[in-house]
């Protein structure tokens, strides 16, 4: 994905926005979008191997992406 | 219900703060956490903090003995939570469920060499603000600091979160602290893109 001029331009309309929305509202959408970012990921796990907890899922999750990173 | 993001994250202050008060471990949180406060609120699944300690015997135990009575857990076990702990001044546990994870980027008492990396710790830790995240009292990076960290670590998310900070706050960042700073790490190019509202592929065109 490429940052282009378009995507900056649309970024300073939303910036406009941003500022004018209460900063508790802000912190509000950030946690909703990770919760659902995690509970996504859990679900999509949960209904390949049913047997699995969250917490074994976000772990094998996080070994793998530190596997990745020693790859690089 | 509650957010699984903020329980952890609530946990994650209580233990920095405890471990700030009883010890005297600066924390201050950094990274992709901060994006709802200084830029565009972005998805992530970890928490980044940034502490000061010095990298001693002692420190382990006094760390290891805290995540214990919040009941953190390890990814797999404590012993690999603190293997090379001293040397890649590195260390990731999970919150209380086990669900998000927090790297911790450590700071040693002194910087261990002049790389920037090193730099823009110790100089993050000068300008930590207190802020209310959600109505806990916690220690985050500023505003300023937040853009030179980006652009050092210097990837495409970092850069995207750095423009959309300059453009948001572009009437009350510190453009001296940052020219000067920005100078002093190496970074001025690219700091001068971001101050022209430059694109990513024309800063990073191979990314």
């Amino acid at each position: 994905m490429v940052l282009t001029d378009r995507i900056i331009s649309d970024l300073q309309t939303k910036m406009i926005f941003i500022n004018k929305i209460p900063q508790q509202k802000l912190t509000q959408l950030f946690l909703d979008m990770c919760d659902s970012g995690i509970t996504r990921y859990i679900e999509s796990e949960q209904e390949k191997t049913p047997e699995l907890n969250s917490s074994t899922i976000m772990k094998k999750y996080y070994l793998f992406l530190n596997s990745r990173k020693s790859e690089t | 219900m509650e957010s699984l993001y903020l329980k952890a994250l609530s946990a994650f202050i209580s233990l920095f703060e405890e471990s700030e008060e009883k010890f005297g471990y600066k924390y201050m949180l950094v990274g992709g956490v901060l994006t709802s406060i200084y830029a565009e609120a972005r998805q992530t699944q970890d928490v980044d903090i940034l502490i000061q300690v010095r990298l001693s015997q002692d420190s382990k135990l006094n760390l290891q003995k805290i995540f214990q009575k919040y009941n953190f857990q390890p990814i797999t076990n404590w012993e690999d939570v603190f293997l090379n702990w001293n040397s890649n001044q590195f260390i990731q546990i999970l919150d209380p469920d086990g669900i998000v994870k927090l790297d911790i980027n450590l700071a040693g008492s002194l910087p261990k060499n002049n790389s920037i990396y090193e730099k823009i710790k110790f100089l993050a830790f000068k300008n930590r603000k207190r802020h209310k995240f959600n109505g806990m009292l916690c220690w985050i990076q500023g505003m300023e600091d937040f853009i030179l960290s980006k652009l050092v670590y210097g990837g495409y998310q970092d850069y995207k979160d750095a423009l959309a900070c300059w453009i948001r706050y572009n009437q009350k960042l510190n453009v001296e602290y940052l020219l000067k700073n920005a100078k002093e790490l190496g970074i001025k190019e690219v700091y001068q893109a971001l101050t022209h509202n430059y694109s990513v592929d024309k800063v990073f065109p191979d990314d």
